[in-house]
């Protein structure tokens, strides 16, 4: 597996470099929203105060974060699915001019044409790693709006150093990595049920 | 009699082990399957090193094998002759007691809400969470309880059901399950390789909760007793692992770990069939209590009754 390195803020020129099937590492800074974030973002223009050009890259998840006297400790945090936040993303990727989104598994249309466009790749992880990842963040930087929604949905500004590794899994190509594994498993259906017995022209009675 | 304290021990044990680690039947399909794997650099065989290699770090480390530990379920086996100490009910105190204090503790991550106002209120007990199902049985005298923290990728993109009628038959049972497995499976949104349950008959509720219990309580190996239904367990593995899904859903093999398959008695006019997809870090751990207050610690149940067979 060959892997890249990049540092965060990302430059437009790294992210269109970079092709599905790419394994990326990144230093910097980051943040996370969720749900909350996106619902908050969209439907009330409530935003965490950061500096949208700077810290560039966002990650979905819900981490599990220590409040400790000498300050927060990271438990583990891994990736949460990205197709879930579909409905905003195209529109907070373009409004905040995100350069990369970390998730689970690759998202939809929608994202994807705003990723072209805007020039943002998204990143998906490779393995369950909540224990690598929460050692990779060096420093918890920030955390916004922590009170209202808690600490899952809380918006986390991280310092991360070899933080990965993560696949890119849509680039700003057009291209999703995960549509050719789609497609080939729909062309083996047929074959898959016909070895189960199944008769080539059932349907299921309409009831 | 059993004490109250036990039954909170036993649950605080269980949710702290299932949190941390994986059982030893789904660590042995790591295993296998990594040895297994054709091509050492493909990435469906790092998926499957870094999340075992993962998961041995929060083993060592006492912390979480996947910090979504999602629904707090507790499967709890009533043998015949148990009393407990302050009734039956202390069962759903001492449940509600022990997962509050594993998630203060961080061993669960605060992550049940209510459905329409979002509220959290940080302790996974709100509206029937955690959620207990009991089962009653005569040919045991403990009470065997078994933690599953259900993580929300397998939940939420991983659970299909269907009604079908009984002239859909068998090739209606089977395009249901390999149609499910195709969208579980993708973008690796149910984190597989998954341990599929398949419920077939009951009501609507009852069908889809054997299909849950089939994936999250069964090890890995086990086969039905029943020649027609573990033949249909063998058949299925094939063919989900045929679609090429893989690990994470980027390819390759496998796609599921095991198929589980149970059924229930249901209508004459009626046949439906459920889905339910377990995720890869397949959390699970079982706790028995005996009669004489003594406890011991085990990695799966005999929920069904019928002993295990892997």
């Amino acid at each position: 597996m060959k892997v890249k390195t990049l540092t965060t803020p990302l430059t437009e020129k790294v992210v269109r470099g970079l092709h599905v099937g790419d394994v990326v590492m990144l230093d910097g800074h980051i943040f996370t929203g969720r749900e909350s974030f996106y619902m908050r973002a969209a439907e009330q223009s409530i935003l965490p105060d950061i500096d949208y050009d700077r810290c560039n890259v966002q990650m979905h998840v819900g981490p599990v974060i220590d409040e400790t006297p000498n300050g927060f400790r990271v438990v583990g945090l891994t990736p949460t699915g990205s197709i879930r936040m579909e409905r905003y993303a195209a529109g907070l990727v373009e409004r905040l001019g995100t350069r990369a989104l970390i998730g689970k598994g690759a998202m939809a249309e929608k994202t994807l044409r705003a990723m072209c466009q805007v020039g943002c790749v998204h990143l998906s992880n490779i393995g369950i790693i909540p224990c690598a990842l929460a050692h990779s963040i060096t420093k918890v930087l920030d955390v916004h709006f922590l009170q209202e929604i808690g600490p899952t949905e809380a918006t986390w500004v991280f310092e991360v150093n070899q933080f990965g590794p993560f696949l890119v899994d849509m680039d700003t190509h057009g291209q999703i990595y995960q549509d050719r594994i789609r497609e080939n498993a729909e062309r083996l259906r047929p074959e898959v049920l016909r070895r189960l017995g199944v008769s080539k022209d059932f349907t299921y009675t309409p009831i | 009699m059993i004490a109250q304290s036990l039954v909170y021990q036993a649950v605080y044990e269980a949710f702290s082990r299932a949190s941390r680690s994986i059982p030893r039947d789904v660590e042995d399909a790591f295993l296998r399957h990594i040895e297994e794997c054709s091509t050492p650099a493909s990435l469906g065989r790092v998926h499957l090193e870094k999340t075992l290699e993962n998961v041995r770090t929060a083993e060592r480390e006492s912390t979480l094998a996947c910090p979504d530990t999602g629904y707090p379920t507790v499967y709890i086996r009533v043998g015949r002759q148990v009393e407990l100490e302050g009734g039956m009910f202390a069962l759903t105190e001492q449940v509600e007691r022990a997962v509050a204090c594993v998630t203060a503790e961080s061993k669960l991550r605060k992550t049940m809400v209510n459905p329409i106002t979002r509220e959290n209120p940080l302790t996974n007990v709100i509206g029937g969470m955690p959620h207990i199902e009991l089962k009653f049985d005569k040919t045991i005298d403990y009470l065997e309880i078994t933690a599953v923290p259900k993580g929300g990728g397998s939940e939420i993109c991983g659970t299909y059901y269907r009604m079908m009628v009984p002239l859909d038959g068998l090739d209606g049972i089977y395009t249901f399950v390999i149609d499910s497995a195709l969208k579980a499976l993708e973008s690796g949104r149910s984190c597989p390789p998954n341990i599929v349950g398949v419920g077939i008959g009951g009501t609507a509720d009852v069908c889809m909760k054997i299909a849950k219990q089939a994936a999250v309580l069964r090890p890995v190996g086990d086969r039905h007793p029943d020649d027609l239904i573990s033949d249909m367990e063998k058949k299925l593995v094939k063919a989900i692992n045929a679609l090429g899904m893989g690990p994470m859903g980027t390819g390759g093999e496998p796609s599921c770990f095991d198929v589980h398959v149970e059924w229930a008695g249901t209508h004459t006019a009626a046949l439906p069939v459920a889905f339910n997809a377990q995720c890869s870090v397949a959390r699970r751990a079982t706790v028995r209590v005996y009669r004489d207050n003594s406890i011991e610690e085990l990695d799966w149940p005999d929920w069904f009754g019928r002993g295990i067979s892997r």
